[in-house]
């Protein structure tokens, strides 16, 4: 059963088309990387797929409680109460709060959630920082704050379709941070029953989370399937590789 | 065919005044992001600085201009010194309520030092009238169209030619990078305020010649020049000319065909349908993007 | 060309996405906050910061607070809160010099005139300090308030409490409908640009009462019944900055200050960005109509020259003054600028003067402190 299904989704900025009829589903508890160079498109379709960005044309469907929904053109906040929780490419916290009330805030949003900020706090390993200011904290806690808070979406609504997507989520993190990111991923996947959509550079990262992978390039699907195919067709290895 | 040849010439006169003044807000919005709302009363007192000249010594427009424009700058250099520039690293409202709180000091030190009344120039002190063909104009209003045209020529020429004006324009791009190539940013941010000033105390000048002098003079031309900025693109030099020369003509076209209410509405209904339409205004400036 | 995809993908689900491993109703932890939320917030986290001090959000001071407690630790956080007990002797001095200088009637106008440049200051607060929505524009709705409660008073044309209760909900009505249906067109424009609409429809608004001969015209409204006390204008006030506060802390009220951070971010965890700007924006102008409905019992008369973008800008002035986001700050600051207006009577030929520079170096002083800051580099 698909979780998230996209077709013909096509987006222009002026004259640029960002994305060009991208298709893609994506299942329950999958978890699906989507890997590209700088300006294939990938954040665009991300936008489209959580509501930031209205497509030009084609469908969004997301399956919720059983029955298909066509989400386009729904605004983003929506999304969130849909069980939809995403990061940001560049950080987006509200850094005038600390860590607890960036969460507590995404709480109080969602009005019933099924989780509790502490919880969140001890399984994300923020405890510890959970009153200090966020605009004071290092990359990688701040990085972990943002996942925390787009976790209370995820997982917070009863019945939601449980969908996390990571943008760039290893991006500036160390090898050691990026394999603990990686595990805390594999944890929170097992334990929420996530199914999650991430673009990332990194490829070893990828491939020790990802079931799938998709490759962009020019705004189009041009590689889909298991990491290691599509690290290995050719297409990929000369328009992301450049080789 | 006259009246309306005449209501045309009268609307584009009264814009090239507010492109005047609009382009000193671009200037500083330019390199401060600043909506610096004193800017109508620098050019009131360029206005008082011309009346003193005509009046009291006898000059001509030129020369009063002349000294209007250096009396506004070293103002405009002053108010930049130390009323903004203590302020740069804090966000926009502080320096907000600084430039309201200037504009309430030049206006009332104008009204301590002039009184509350409003002064004339001199009768028939910019020349008579020119006549083409059967319709007449009033030299005054054609003198403001001229300079107008010139003073934004040499706007262009100096911000484009000169050192100091190419650093202008790189800190209106880009702070920081204009800072990572050595660039003073401070004596750029000064030296748009100057420019600015001078173009203000010229535009009190004429806007003066043509009707009075007052110590709260500023406040509605310079609200609508405000407007003309941001309707031809905020920090957009050729935008702030041609934003201030549409909006006179749609104020003259206004007020001839809807009668005088409407006139002082339309700039302001512009305004909002540029912002809410096209941010960018006319020229589509790059820092127009205030929409979500 | 999605089935295509979907086969391709399908070819290769790894073990990781085995739908037989997970089924939700295992997976979901149920652990539902049985304490309402208030309390939560205020509640210690955890054993480790257990003698931590309320969150910011609840705290007294806001964003103040966080620039406390930064530098100098948590210890410093009680004495913040003791300043809060600062403020409420200060209302009940108010109080007090309400009821010590009510038989001047000078004072009396004095008085009434500090508590409703409060109450505006409160009402802009909400929207430029907790939305971060900057209003150029409040004039329109003192004007929306006094005009709305000045026709309603002179229909009524006696000085009988349903009349003025009548009177100020029309004001407040009128206000907060203007706010609405301009909030719904200009709140989509975002920061210096949103100023600069409000600014324009500040105008708009008093130009159209120029023209408008039912309301008077340039002229305005006279014989408005007087109604208005130094009591009646304090517990207005006192009304608006309990409910600032209130609000402030309440749900929306929270929700609201993370819109106002970073819009974005609130809607990637399902806050409706426009739903909160249009609810501070109406809030805020339903605070600044009931101010206008009290000035227009206060003078009498009214006339479109009330409500000029000046008197913007001097609501605007308090809020920065006052320290936008904390609302007690901004209405200290507005009657203490009041109050300040009517000392320098006095020397009423130098008084703008006097006003404006202080209005100066007390911006400057106040955002200055700590040396002259540089603006950071942001590579």
């Amino acid at each position: 059963m698909h979780l998230l299904s996209c077709e013909g989704i096509t987006k222009r900025y002026g004259g640029v088309t960002a994305v060009d009829g991208v298709s893609l589903s994506v299942e329950e508890y999958e978890t699906l990387g989507i890997i590209g160079s700088n300006g294939a498109g990938k954040t665009t379709l991300f936008n489209i797929l959580t509501g930031f960005d209205r497509p030009d044309s084609g469908t969004v469907t997301l399956r919720l409680n059983e029955r298909e929904l066509q989400v386009q053109g729904f605004g983003a906040f929506t999304f969130a109460h849909m069980g939809v929780g995403r990061t940001f490419q560049n950080l987006r916290l509200f850094e005038e709060m600390t860590v607890y009330e960036n969460i507590r805030t995404a709480i109080l949003s969602m009005k019933r959630t099924e989780i509790a900020a502490e919880e969140l706090l001890k399984l994300l390993g923020l405890t510890e920082q959970a009153e200090m200011p966020v605009n004071k904290l290092p990359y990688g806690t701040r990085k972990k704050a943002e996942l925390a808070r787009a976790l209370v979406c995820t997982c917070g609504v009863k019945k939601g379709c449980r969908l996390l997507f990571l943008d760039e989520p290893a991006a500036g993190l160390t090898t050691a941070e990026a394999y603990e990111l990686a595990l805390l991923l594999l944890r929170l996947k097992k334990q929420y029953g996530l199914t999650m959509v991430l673009i990332e550079h990194n490829m070893a990262f990828l491939e020790d989370l990802c079931s799938t992978l998709c490759a962009m390039d020019e705004g189009k699907i041009i590689a889909a399937g298991k990491p290691q195919e599509v690290f290995s067709a050719a297409v990929v290895r000369s328009a992301i590789f450049g080789e | 065919m006259g009246g309306w040849a005449e209501q045309l010439i009268n609307g584009l006169a009264v814009g090239a005044v507010y492109a005047l003044i609009a382009l000193g807000y671009t200037l500083v919005f330019g390199v401060l992001r600043l909506f610096n709302f004193a800017h109508c009363d620098v050019m009131m007192a360029g206005a008082y600085i011309g009346w003193l000249c005509a009046e009291r010594l006898r000059l001509g427009l030129l020369p009063a201009a002349v000294a209007a424009a250096g009396v506004c700058a070293l103002l405009g250099l002053v108010v930049e010194r130390f009323g903004y520039r203590p302020l740069y690293g804090a966000s926009g409202m502080p320096l907000m309520v600084v430039a309201l709180g200037i504009s309430l000091l030049l206006q009332y030190t104008a009204m301590l030092l002039f009184g509350a009344g409003a002064r004339v120039y001199p009768f028939g002190y910019t020349g008579g009238v020119v006549r083409i063909g059967s319709v007449t104009l009033p030299a005054s209003k054609l003198t403001a169209l001229l300079l107008c045209v010139a003073l934004t020529a040499g706007l262009e020429l100096v911000l484009k030619y000169t050192r100091a004006g190419r650093a202008v324009r790189a800190v209106a791009d880009d702070k920081t990078a204009a800072r990572l190539c050595g660039i003073y940013e401070n004596r750029a941010v000064s030296l748009a305020f100057v420019l600015g000033s001078a173009l203000a105390g010229i535009s009190g000048v004429v806007y003066g010649s043509m009707y009075l002098v007052s110590p709260l003079m500023g406040l509605t031309p310079g609200l609508k020049a405000f407007a003309a900025s941001v309707i031809g693109g905020i920090g957009s030099i050729p935008g702030a000319v041609l934003g201030g020369l549409a909006l006179g003509l749609a104020e003259a076209l206004a007020g001839a065909a809807f009668g005088t209410a409407t006139k002082d509405m339309v700039s302001f209904v512009l305004l909002i349908a540029f912002l809410l339409l096209r941010p960018g205004g006319i020229m589509n400036s790059k820092s127009g993007t205030g929409r979500v | 060309m999605l089935q295509e995809t979907t086969q391709r993908l399908n070819r290769c689900r790894g073990e990781l996405c085995s739908p037989t491993v997970y089924t939700q109703s295992q997976v979901i932890p149920r652990t539902r906050n049985a304490r309402p939320y208030k309390k939560l917030w205020r509640a210690d986290i955890t054993a480790g910061i257990k003698d931590a001090a309320p969150c910011s959000i609840f705290s007294k001071c806001g964003c103040a607070m966080h620039r406390h407690y930064n530098n100098k630790g948590i210890s410093e956080m009680k004495k913040i809160r003791l300043g809060v007990t600062k403020y409420i002797l200060a209302a009940a001095a108010g109080l007090l010099l309400t009821m010590l200088l009510n038989r001047d009637a000078y004072a009396a106008a004095i008085l009434s005139r500090m508590f409703i440049a409060a109450m505006m200051a409160a009402g802009l607060d909400l929207c430029v300090g907790l939305a971060r929505q900057l209003s150029l524009g409040q004039a329109a709705f003192m004007a929306a308030g006094a005009y709305g409660c000045g026709t309603v008073a002179l229909v009524v044309s006696e000085r009988s409490l349903p009349g003025v209760a009548a009177g100020l909900t029309v004001g407040v009505a009128a206000a907060s409908v203007t706010a609405l249906a301009v909030g719904a067109v200009v709140l989509r424009l975002k920061g210096d640009y949103l100023a600069v609409a409000t600014l324009g429809l500040g105008e708009i608004v008093r130009v159209v009462l120029e023209n408008c001969a039912p309301l008077g015209g340039a002229a305005g409204l006279y014989h408005i019944p007087r109604f208005t006390t130094p009591e009646l204008a304090f517990a207005a006030a006192l009304l608006c900055g309990v409910f600032g506060l209130w609000f402030a802390r309440s749900r929306n009220g929270v929700l609201c200050r993370a819109m106002g951070q970073d819009e974005i971010a609130a809607a990637s965890i399902g806050i409706n960005p426009m739903c909160m700007k249009l609810l501070a924006f109406t809030l805020g102008a339903a605070m600044t109509g009931l101010a206008g409905g009290l000035y227009a019992g206060l003078l009498g008369f009214i006339s479109p020259k009330d409500f000029t973008f000046a008197r913007s800008v001097d609501i605007l002035a308090a809020v920065v003054i006052g320290g936008a986001g904390t609302t007690i700050g901004p209405m200290l600051a507005a009657m203490l600028i009041e109050a300040l207006s009517a000392l320098l009577q006095g020397v009423a030929n130098i008084r703008m003067i006097l006003y404006a520079v202080i209005l100066i170096v007390v911006t400057i002083i106040k955002y200055t402190k700590g040396g002259r800051r540089r603006a950071p580099v942001k590579l």
